[in-house]
């Protein structure tokens, strides 16, 4: 892995192949974290740290388990409960360290790690596997920094809407999805770059 | 003062009461013998009807018991007894055509019948919220709580039929599976064990739709098993402890899923007619020349998923929240 | 507060933004302060002289299209307010100028077809559906000529030769293809055409985008009547001119690099005419700089690395979002100083 190769890692997972404004991959969590710029940048950062860390037990699992044996059918299932137990143990962790803290961790653990993000990129990982198990771990940290970008464009889009008077029926979350829309269209220039003068 | 209270027994109050109600009820006696046999004063019209107020025998009643009948202009009594004895003449008729005909009275149950279904159907309707499910609160055009698998997914008519099918069969076998073991689950990792139910649920069918359909589940790449998220979402606990709870919450995870699948065939039918011009990979007649691609694009997903939430807004009548948005 | 309010008012709104609302301190800043109609006509004239370039160049279809975006912009605002039972717009002439740079920003032998639908898009998308003039976001045109792009790339890329004219009804069908100067850069070849050449717009490009001398005269024009702003297209079209200069694509040496960095493809055009839209750009003096700076950036970067040739409009359209936060930063570079007070030109 030279840095050639770790550089369009991380222009693809940033730009080609952003989670929210390619892969279209936002819930109703996204938009509710997006009311204040602390929530946002909360979120964002959980949002990494769960792909980081599920991306890369992913990769063990998938090379290990699923491979050899070719049970690929079983990979959401097992994703799924890689998540879940990635999720319980920092939630274990997280009410040791800050005890008061433990339903604002709760809310925004369970709201990232469960959402459809932190799951749609584990999946997008694994379908590519010839990164390799850093190559992976630096595709799912390159998405989550991507995450926490995208979370940026937004939030300051909406935060021109305030200025704006849509008609009633787009007001709220339909101009938003508007919004994005218009963001992922600007996106698609970056579409099949390729760094090859590096 | 207590102290002489505390001192008097109950059964010398009891004497001292009743001697006093004896006293006041002889003297009252003497009253109104008095009244009774006073002579008529003539010159003292004052004194006379303070004397009428108290001299009332007990014998008549001041407020007659019947309600007298008005007599109406122009009727004499001799009709008014014709009348009487004409509705006298018709109720053993009535009575007995109440006890023989049948046909009024089958009319009769029929009516009765038809309003107990009307109020039935709409218990069942209040229980169920087919509509409400299903149109007002759609959970992906107007609650916007399950539009990924739309938005990457549901490209052609075909992709949305497989991702409503597997999103029903998802999330009614998660409601089901979740009756036994809900009471055991501690709250906080209610999320986590209802996400790995819904990853267990998704296995099968996952595995079904890549064994019968490959191309088709090929075509939706991620976000079927996104379904996988998507499904505890559309769970609802009202009635998993109550009797009849298990065909009570079958139909309400029913038709949370037959609200996905309307939105999801509505979205995709008009996803693919304006991207290809065909329908189920049938080009129509005239429709095929014209062809956005943009359609099939992220941009074109999410701007048409905000042109479909604006019509299912405007035709449940959207007024406008108050905070501009869903909690 | 779960969502932040559409016009919700002040409520929840701390001192900056408070003040930011009342000092008019971000866009949109009208610069005449009485009438869009002045800016608007203003801003007309030279796109007209471009447009008699065009057909002295290619033809009376350059003369068609443009009349086609237009009228469709218009047909579509004016319908769409009147649809929503909205107050009638057409009158601040911004449907004209988004019709005219739309229809700019395609080649000549475009289909009749493809303006309207780049009209719908960003009259009624872009546009008007976020409220109206002053209300968007994103700038209308740059939205219509990206989605044109995404959506037919074969027909915005198919470059007539410079020399064919065109007639005014007839959709070209067989023309011969021109290899414009950006597809040779990309391709590390020395262009065809030599930079006079590029100056005057005798080369294979857009209907209105070649024509840098023009653009150059019009920009001019713009800044005299107090319309742009010098720094955004200054910081813009610098950022082109270092990063040519650093990593020269022309065989031919570095200088020549930048000019032809520069005058090709539609940098000049979007520097000058869409990067500067007063609605869709800071107010700031470092936001105006910092936008700039951020557009060259990207249309660099797609330039070397991206498929499509030119990647100015895609990156005017992604540092559009970027406005406000701009403006911010602009506001916390001014006050350090001391008091408040919005940029004068």
């Amino acid at each position: 892995m030279n840095s050639a190769q770790f550089s369009s890692i991380m222009v693809s997972a940033i730009l080609v192949q952003n989670l929210v404004i390619i892969y279209m991959l936002c819930d109703k969590n996204l938009f509710k974290a997006l009311a204040a710029p602390s929530t946002a940048a909360v979120f964002g950062c959980c949002v990494t740290f769960w792909t980081t860390f599920a991306s890369m037990l992913a990769w063990l699992a998938d090379s290990f388990i699923l491979k050899p044996y070719s049970i690929e059918w079983l990979s959401p299932v097992v994703f799924i409960i890689i998540i879940a137990a990635l999720e319980i143990a920092a939630e274990a962790v997280i009410s040791r360290i800050f005890p008061q803290k433990e339903k604002l961790a709760h809310r925004f653990l369970t709201g990232s790690a469960f959402g459809s993000a932190v799951f749609g990129l584990v999946l997008l990982n694994v379908e590519v596997n010839m990164r390799g198990f850093f190559g992976a771990a630096f595709y799912g940290l390159c998405a989550g920094i991507g995450y926490l970008a995208a979370l940026f464009i937004i939030y300051s889009a909406l935060g021109r809407l305030k200025f704006s008077s849509p008609p009633t029926v787009f007001k709220g979350i339909p101009i938003a999805l508007v919004t994005t829309g218009i963001i992922s269209l600007a996106f698609m220039g970056f579409s099949n770059i390729s760094i090859s003068y590096w | 003062m207590k102290k002489n209270k505390q001192k008097t027994s109950p059964s010398k109050k009891h004497c001292a009461v009743k001697n006093a109600y004896v006293k006041s009820a002889v003297k009252s006696a003497k009253n109104a013998a008095k009244h009774l046999s006073a002579p008529k004063i003539k010159n003292k019209p004052a004194d006379s009807s303070s004397i009428k107020k108290h001299a009332k025998p007990a014998c008549e009643p001041e407020v007659p018991n019947k309600i007298t009948k008005i007599p109406a202009a122009g009727v004499k009594e001799k009709d008014r007894e014709k009348e009487n004895a004409l509705l006298d003449f018709f109720k053993p008729v009535k009575s007995f055509l109440r006890k023989t005909c049948v046909i009024p009275h089958l009319i009769r149950l029929w009516a009765i019948k038809r309003t107990s279904a009307a109020k039935a159907e709409k218990k069942i309707d209040a229980h169920l919220e087919i509509k409400q499910r299903v149109l007002s609160l759609n959970p992906v055009f107007v609650k916007f709580i399950a539009f990924v698998p739309l938005l990457g997914g549901a490209t052609s008519f075909k992709n949305g039929i497989l991702l409503s099918c597997a999103m029903i069969i998802n999330v009614v076998l998660l409601n089901l599976l979740l009756i036994p073991v809900y009471k055991f689950i501690p709250a906080k990792y209610r999320a986590a064990v209802l996400f790995a139910l819904s990853g267990i649920v998704i296995t099968p069918v996952y595995a079904a739709a890549k064994y019968l359909v490959p191309s088709v589940a090929a075509g939706c790449g991620i976000y079927l098993p996104l379904i996988a998220v998507f499904a505890p979402v559309l769970t609802e606990r009202k009635y998993f402890g109550k009797p009849r709870g298990i065909m009570k919450t079958a139909f309400c995870a029913f038709f949370n899923g037959i609200g996905f699948a309307a939105a999801t065939l509505l979205f995709s039918f008009a996803r693919e007619i304006i991207t290809n011009g065909s329908v189920y990979d049938r080009p129509l007649p005239y429709l095929a020349s014209i062809k956005f691609k943009f359609a099939a694009y992220p941009a074109g997903a999410f701007i048409l998923l905000a042109a479909f939430a604006a019509l299912f807004r405007k035709i449940s009548g959207y007024k406008g929240d108050e905070r501009d948005g869903e909690k | 507060m779960y969502w932040p309010a559409v016009n919700g008012g002040t409520v929840g709104m701390n001192t900056e933004e408070l003040l930011l609302r009342l000092f008019a301190a971000s866009s949109p800043h009208i610069r005449h302060g009485d009438d869009i109609k002045i800016t608007m006509g203003d801003t007309i004239l030279p796109l007209v002289f471009i447009l008699a370039a065009a057909v002295y160049n290619t033809g009376l279809r350059a003369l068609t299209l443009t009349a086609v975006s237009v009228v469709s912009c218009v047909a579509f605002e004016y319908l769409y307010r009147r649809l929503l039972k909205q107050k009638n717009s057409i009158g601040d002439l911004s449907a004209v100028v988004t019709g005219m740079i739309t229809a700019f920003c395609m080649p000549v032998t475009a289909p009749i077809w493809f303006p309207i639908i780049g009209a719908f898009f960003s009259v009624v998308i872009v546009k008007q559906l976020f409220g109206g003039l002053g209300n968007n976001i994103f700038n209308p045109a740059a939205a219509a000529v990206c989605f044109l792009t995404v959506t037919w790339p074969g027909v915005m890329s198919a470059f007539p030769q410079a020399t064919e004219k065109f007639a005014p009804f007839i959709t070209p069908a067989n023309f011969e293809r021109g290899v414009p100067v950006l597809s040779s850069l990309k391709n590390g070849t020395l262009p065809y055409n030599r930079i006079f050449e590029l100056f005057i717009g005798y080369t294979p490009g857009n209907t209105g985008t070649p024509y840098i001398l023009i653009i150059t005269i019009s920009a001019l024009i713009l800044l005299y009547r107090r319309i742009i702003s010098w720094k955004i297209p200054a910081a813009f079209l610098g950022t082109v001119a270092v990063f040519a200069f650093l990593f020269p694509r022309c065989p031919s040496g570095r200088i020549d690099s930048v000019l032809f960095e520069l005058f090709s493809g539609s940098v000049m055009f979007a520097a000058v005419f869409m990067a500067t839209d007063p609605v869709t750009s800071p107010v700031t003096t470092s936001g105006r700089l910092l936008y700039g700076f951020f557009c060259g950036l990207i249309t660099v970067f797609i330039r070397y690395f991206g498929v499509y040739p030119d990647g100015a409009f895609f990156a005017v359209l992604l540092m559009n979002p970027f406005v406000l936060a701009l403006d911010r930063l602009g506001w916390k570079f001014k006050t350090k100083g001391g008091g408040l007070y919005y940029e004068e030109e």
